[in-house]
């Protein structure tokens, strides 16, 4: 068996895992769960270290990690309080039109979206992530990434209008 | 289009700050992991030497045996539970010097397949050892099927590696070169479950015949188990983080999808009715309908199966607690009743180079 090169591994997390946490921060919306599913998939990381044949795919590991846990971790509702719903927050009143573009109500819209939607749009839009790489990360066939950036963009759309500046419409939702 | 999005999402990542993670947590934390999915750490200590101490130590071959010698005059025809430290492979009634370190083992219906740790690889049968082989002496790993007479393996040495099957009841091995070998996963009856270029596949032994049973490549889903032509396969990959569970087949029956056994090795029962997959706590599984059978722990933390003696005795691996001792238990399916057949080996952080569990594969990381 390879042996696992400890310091090898502690300077990947040391460059890596700021970049890690923020990504898992908006997958889950919260910075204890982000912290709880990093350090879950730097352990799985380092379980596979030996396995990784170029350690430069390490942080690709890491993050499919990461979404796969988060996915499994919702799925299994080992979370206390799932926030994931079919229904979306109240849309703000028409005295509220600035509202839109405001963040803090795209955020919680963003985060009442499932969470594999939620995963798959933060990939695209956050890592800047090909649907092939988003695919890759999530454990899917790319088809399945299109199917669920589309139904999230579009739930948000439903609530937040058709600000084109603001979400990407969804038939220009480009693949790459 | 997606600036303010992206805009968003960046801006609500840069408010929070995160610690960085403890390394030496995180390695101890995986290093624990390693073991227990590798099985089972070990055993190992001043009880163990104690135990062996007890029990009379023969050579194999030798006149000291009695009636309980293991291997001699009468082949292994019933499963036994076995452990190995040093050269000694034991019985919970019998100690057997085989003459080489035994770092990793697997047992057949005649005798045992070893290796020393050095890349050789040693049959045992009928109170001889004899070399049949190479191996790899990082990360060996030899697979048998217990209630045949086949074991199996990759050769790396020569032009490329390739695969290696012995057969106990004669003591004839073949070698098969294929393109790609990289993995051999299991030995059910006379067919060969491996990696090559073709990606996990079964080999009719007899006939050449091949059906390739996933086409992943690299390290795409492996085959976990195999017995009596029901199979464990991997669903997704392990290797890249995905593993979405287990699927298992019967000849007789539709599949089942375990999706929370995320083991990366498995075992059936001898007649293939229930599967254990490794995890910290036992998961054990009827493959008619996969439901899950439960077990009196009596209180102890970990827990895993390692070894059907045959339709329904598991043999587990557990501790009360993280640190020890290491117990071997006997358990019944579908009772889910245990009881300590080996108690206090040891703790788990004794772990290591000199005990070995009949799982194919070396015990330390």
């Amino acid at each position: 068996m390879p042996s696992r090169d400890k310091l090898e591994f502690a300077e990947f997390v040391a460059a890596r895992s700021p970049a890690l946490h923020r990504a898992a921060y908006l997958m889950v919306g919260d910075v204890g769960l982000a912290q709880d599913l990093v350090q879950e998939a730097l352990t799985k990381t380092y379980v596979a270290w030996p396995r990784l044949r170029d350690k430069a795919n390490a942080e690709a590991y890491t993050r499919r990690a990461i979404t796969t846990t988060a996915i499994s971790w919702y799925r299994r509702k080992r979370w206390s309080s799932e926030r994931s719903t079919e229904t979306l927050p109240e849309q703000p009143s028409p005295g509220h039109a600035d509202r839109v573009t405001d963040s803090a109500f795209l955020w919680e819209c963003l985060l009442a979206l499932p969470v594999r939607q939620r995963a798959a749009i933060v990939l695209r839009y956050y890592e800047d992530l090909t649907e092939a790489q988003t695919a890759e990360a999530m454990g899917c066939a790319v088809g399945t990434v299109k199917s669920q950036v589309s139904a999230g963009i579009s739930k948000l759309r439903n609530r937040l209008g058709d600000d084109p500046e603001l979400l990407p419409l969804i038939n220009l939702v480009v693949s790459r | 289009m997606t600036e303010k999005l992206k805009t968003l999402l960046h801006e609500r990542a840069e408010t929070v700050n995160f610690a960085v993670p403890d390394v030496d947590a995180l390695t101890s934390s995986g290093d624990r992991r390693v073991r227990r999915r590798r099985g089972f750490s070990v055993l190992g200590g001043v009880a163990a030497l104690a135990l062996v101490g007890s029990l009379a130590s023969t050579q194999l071959g030798g006149s000291g045996g009695g009636d309980d010698d293991l291997v001699a005059d009468d082949p292994v025809t019933a499963r036994v539970l076995t452990w190995a430290q040093g050269s000694v492979l034991h019985t919970p009634t019998t100690s057997t010097d085989l003459g080489h370190r035994i770092r990793a083992y697997v047992s057949t219906s005649e005798g045992y397949v070893f290796t020393d740790g050095t890349g050789h690889v040693y049959s045992a049968v009928d109170g001889e050892v004899t070399e049949v082989g190479s191996i790899t002496s990082k990360g060996p790993r030899l697979v048998a099927d217990g209630d045949g007479t086949l074991a199996a393996w990759v050769d790396p040495s020569g032009g490329r590696p390739a695969f290696v099957v012995v057969d106990q009841s004669t003591g004839e091995t073949q070698r098969f070169e294929e393109p790609g070998a990289t993995e051999v996963y299991a030995v059910d009856g006379a067919t060969a479950y491996w990696r090559d270029d073709r990606g996990a596949v079964a080999v009719d032994l007899h006939s050449g015949a091949t059906r390739v049973v996933n086409a992943t490549p690299g390290t795409g889903a492996g085959v976990l188990a195999a017995e009596d032509g029901a199979l464990a396969v991997e669903r997704g990959n392990a290797g890249d983080a995905a593993n979405d569970g287990t699927v298992i087949s019967r000849p007789d029956g539709d599949e089942v999808i375990l999706s929370d056994a995320y083991g990366s090795t498995a075992v059936f029962s001898t007649d293939a009715r229930w599967v254990s997959v490794d995890a910290d706590e036992p998961q054990v599984f009827d493959t008619r309908s996969g439901e899950p059978v439960s077990f009196d722990l009596q209180g102890r933390v970990f827990a895993t199966g390692f070894e059907w003696l045959d339709a329904t005795t598991l043999v587990m691996i557990a501790s009360k607690n993280e640190a020890g001792p290491v117990e071997l238990l006997s358990c019944t399916v579908p009772a889910g009743t245990c009881e300590s057949t080996v108690s206090d080996l040891g703790t788990f952080d004794d772990f290591a180079t000199t005990f070995a569990l009949p799982v194919g594969v070396e015990l330390e990381d």
